[in-house]
């Protein structure tokens, strides 16, 4: 059933999903049902890879599995090279804003940045440092300087002059700016001066809200603010690629926030955002960028307030008028995920008991007939068709296990008796209603 | 009110009554009393016994009568009908009576004058109008007295009228005045009726709630009295459970109502909006009263209702079916669990399609390897193994590294590794720190070399990321630290 399953994955798959969580390692072993979509993410990834750039959209009810989706495309990207970054929109962050809200996104993003050896974020220092000690070895080649020799006093306006130039290439936008701050941070870092080095990050990831403060701490006239951010972003996407990563991926997680926005006309700005984000992607004008959003369907479809509301992405963003349940097209932006139905849940739990099983080094005595009947179970408690997700039916099984592992003569009917079914759901409807349009 | 003609009623002997009013017992008190054969009778009993009959001796302990209450109401009679021969209804008639007369007595009398004075000047204009005796004459002070009893007997009528009023019989007894000539009634309404009504409007609420009995027999013989209650009922709906339990009321003061099933009926279409459960309940309570009544009806609820109960025609077919079986066993516990279930979700049967879980099987396989494919180690070198299904003696992936052989080259670390110079240095000052080196002591370490720290660990963690398939210098708190188990695995062991 399974191959070339670790210990540490299985560890890592029963100890997250028992806790509700999608692990780190070894999603490879739970896609189950999402073959298509997985696929599709790896195709597009590939075109990332090969220069191109992609806006997803992951849309799907409450359950259907879009944080799964966003967390394998996480754990693929990085292992293929891509630098990472996940924020999820909130009432606080939007695309567009002129009260600093979009910088706070920004910001969100730049704190997340990941890779492979610091999959947990943070990894932007890591990154830059990696960089500037590219270029020195870069300088140190073109000028016949020795290694060892490069580092001295003699040749630092050699290595400054050098980041300045090769920033100038890679960027478009406010190159100038961003290439003397990266200066600081070596001098920071060079003179063991820390506080040069933190405030040259604190501006690179948009911290710094005025700018004369920026002035004063670093001798730079602008700052990252709410209209230039996207540039910085794709000046990030360059200064990767050319450090030799594959692409720069940010995963925008709960999309609903925008459908939120009370203003419509802040609303729209939002959605003009994405577009341009959507069109820069398709018609080449950024290479090597991949952003995914999830989100709900009425953040998709709504007329009123959802992204079907601004005709022009409305355009872009609907479904292949060809495509049915049956036949799925997984090419398009829009890809929208199912619920899992009761084969591939069967199929998933039958995985999991093996999983357990290798884990806990054991055998329980846990039929496929078992798994059917809890399954009936599950889907016949009062809720199950409104609540039931993936995600709950996951975590019962894996704790009706545990309770079975240890207790071997447990009367397995009246465990599986005794599920509750929970809405989980987020109040959505709740906070919408109290929502008046201006 | 006192009777002041106390001498007439002592010659009444020699009268004959022209009054044509048969029902109306007119006291003539104990001297007087008429010389016929059941009489005589009487006579011979005990004074008690004798005076039975009359209203005043009958109610005297009931309502605490006094002696001038007894006489009046001596002077009354009923005109015997369902409703006033219900002994609650003829108390509470008799309460309201003497009740109007004290209002008179108290509210009504002309200045200086007591109120008797007013019925006495009624009946004289009477007695001049209607029949022109002479003052003096016994035919005068007879019918004097006779009116008098009248006038009292059609204010108990009033009295039995209001407190039907009260209970909800919609029928009124005849209550017209026997004297019709317009000098008569004009004085009569003005100074008797019109005071009485007010009192009867405003006093209405002092008549006793008919008590559980009376309103068993009020329903039996009144079948639509029913009607006033369940619209209040109804208008005063809050719950399913307090209106249930309402008709539950209703229809037990019903329960010899030839329209109970009726009651039972409305109650379940009323309610069918906003309980189906109860609406269920009490439509087999009509039928349980239609089952039993001469001629089983078996009405059915509407089409709108049914369509407001039943979502599927499953649940209707289960309702036919419960009400058939009733129909044949007539028990409402066994009918009434059942019709708990209609509503339950039904139990839905997973049906698991075994070719179809061989292609997701497959289809996941593919996925599966695929994945897996992308997410393995890239440069793993080619005799590295990992034992996939078969559980270890410990967690840890074991690797068995060939070192590949060159001639006169020799490193400490793995060839395979391709460790640059730099990482193999800060490696060899991790082995000789024991793996744990303070945070600030690693940056001096590294600033005499003029490197970065984080993009030299970095470097580190990439090379040796697909070998270890984990990060091999991590961070904790002020401390960089190495896994000697990892450590052991990079090393060249010959």
């Amino acid at each position: 059933m399974i191959s070339n399953i670790k210990p540490k994955e299985a560890t890592s798959i029963i100890n997250s999903l028992t806790g509700g969580v999608v692990p780190k390692i070894g999603v490879q072993h739970i896609a189950v049902g999402r073959s298509e979509e997985v696929n599709a993410a790896i195709t597009s990834l590939e075109e990332v890879k090969n220069g191109h750039s992609i806006v997803k959209f992951w849309i799907g009810d409450f359950g259907s599995g879009k944080s799964f989706m966003l967390h394998l495309l996480n754990t693929v990207a990085m292992k293929q090279k891509f630098v990472v970054a996940n924020a999820d929109f909130t009432p606080d962050n939007r695309l567009y804003s002129n009260d600093g809200k979009s910088v706070i996104l920004y910001s969100a993003i730049m704190d997340n940045i990941a890779i492979q050896t610091k999959p947990e974020g943070g990894a932007l220092p890591i990154l830059l440092e990696k960089w500037i000690e590219q270029v020195i070895s870069r300088t140190a080649e073109e000028n016949k300087i020795l290694l060892t020799d490069i580092r001295s006093e003699q040749y630092r306006d050699l290595i400054r002059n050098s980041i300045m130039r090769t920033v100038n290439e890679i960027t478009e936008v406010g190159g100038f700016d961003f290439g003397s701050v990266i200066v600081k941070y070596y001098d920071g870092y060079i003179n063991n001066d820390e506080l040069l080095r933190r405030n040259a990050l604190k501006w690179l990831k948009g911290e710094y809200a005025t700018k004369t403060e920026a002035r004063q701490d670093l001798g730079i006239r602008e700052i990252i603010n709410d209209s230039n951010y996207y540039d910085m972003l794709k000046n990030f996407c360059k200064l990767f690629v050319n450090m030799g990563y594959s692409g720069f991926m940010i995963n925008l997680d709960e999309a609903i926030n925008l459908y939120k926005i009370s203003t419509s006309a802040v609303r729209e700005k939002n959605f003009e955002k994405i577009l341009s984000i959507y069109n820069d992607c398709f018609q080449g004008k950024v290479s090597n960028l991949f952003i995914n959003f999830a989100g709900t369907k009425d953040f998709l479809e709504n007329e009123r307030r959802g992204l079907f509301s601004y005709k022009a992405l409305k355009s872009r963003l609907e479904s292949n008028k060809f495509e049915s349940l049956e036949i799925r097209d997984y090419a398009q932006p829009v890809i929208k995920l199912q619920p899992l139905d009761h084969n591939e849940i069967f199929v998933l739990l039958k995985k999991l008991k093996f999983i357990f099983n290798f884990n806990y080094k054991t055998e329980l005595n846990v039929s496929d007939d078992d798994i059917s009947v809890f399954m009936e179970e599950m889907f016949n408690k009062p809720g199950a068709s409104e609540f039931l997700t993936p995600r709950e039916v996951i975590r019962d099984f894996l704790n009706i296990l545990n309770i079975i592992r240890q207790n071997p003569d447990v009367d397995k009917k009246r465990l599986f008796g005794e599920i509750e079914i929970s809405d989980e759901r987020p109040n959505d409807l709740a906070i919408l209603d109290s929502i008046e349009e201006l | 009110m006192e009777n002041t003609n106390t001498n007439a009623s002592r010659e009444s002997d020699f009268i004959i009554d022209v009054s044509d009013l048969q029902e109306v017992q007119i006291n003539y008190g104990s001297q007087t009393f008429v010389d016929n054969p059941s009489n005589s009778r009487s006579r011979t009993e005990t004074p008690i016994s004798r005076n039975e009959w009359r209203i005043g001796q009958k109610y005297c302990k009931k309502l605490s009568l006094s002696e001038n209450q007894i006489n009046l109401l001596d002077r009354l009679a009923f005109n015997n009908n369902v409703f006033n021969e219900i002994d609650f209804c003829r108390v509470q008639i008799l309460k309201q009576f003497l009740r109007m007369l004290d209002y008179f007595d108290r509210d009504c009398k002309p200045v200086n004058r007591a109120y008797a004075t007013v019925l006495d000047e009624l009946t004289e204009i009477i007695i001049v109008l209607e029949y022109n005796y002479r003052r003096e004459s016994l035919n005068y002070k007879y019918t004097f007295e006779s009116i008098q009893s009248e006038i009292l007997n059609h204010l108990l009528k009033l009295c039995e009228n209001n407190v039907r009023e009260v209970y909800a019989i919609k029928r009124k007894i005849n209550a017209d005045f026997k004297y019709t000539k317009p000098e008569i009634t004009d004085k009569y309404n003005k100074k008797i009726v019109l005071k009485a009504d007010v009192f009867l409007e405003i006093n209405k609420h002092q008549v006793l709630d008919a008590d559980h009995r009376t309103n068993i027999i009020l329903n039996e013989t009144t079948t639509n009295r029913w009607k006033d209650k369940y619209e209040y009922i109804v208008s005063d709906y809050s719950s399913s459970v307090s209106f249930e339990r309402e008709i539950e009321r209703l229809a037990e003061v019903n329960r010899k109502n030839p329209s109970l099933d009726t009651i039972y009926y409305e109650a379940s279409k009323f309610i069918s909006t906003y309980d189906k459960n109860a609406s269920l309940r009490l439509y087999f309570h009509y039928l349980e009263i239609d089952l039993n009544s001469s001629k089983f009806d078996r009405k059915q609820l509407t089409k709108s209702i049914q369509k407001n109960l039943f979502s599927t025609s499953e649940q209707f077919e289960d309702f036919e079916n419960i009400v058939n079986e009733f129909i044949l066993n007539k028990n409402l516990k066994i009918a009434f669990e059942s019709l708990n279930k209609i509503y339950l979700p039904k139990r839905k049967k997973l049906v698991i399609d075994r070719s179809e879980i061989d292609r997701v099987q497959k289809l996941d396989l593919e996925t599966s390897q695929k994945l897996g494919d992308l997410l393995a180690d890239e440069n793993e070198v080619p005799d590295v193994q990992v034992s996939d299904l078969i559980p270890q003696d410990d967690d840890n992936i074991q690797f068995n590294v060939t070192k590949p052989i060159e001639a006169g080259v020799s490193s400490k670390y793995l060839h395979c590794l391709n460790l640059n110079d730099t990482q193999q240095e800060v490696l060899d000052y991790f082995e000789k720190n024991g793996m744990n080196i303070l945070q600030s002591d690693f940056e001096d370490f590294m600033r005499t070399k003029q490197l970065f720290v984080s993009a030299t660990l970095e470097s580190i963690n990439d090379t040796l990321y697909d070998v270890l398939d984990d990060v091999l210098i991590e961070e904790d708190e002020d401390y960089f630290i190495i896994n000697n188990e990892y450590f052991k695995k990079l090393l060249n062991n010959d």
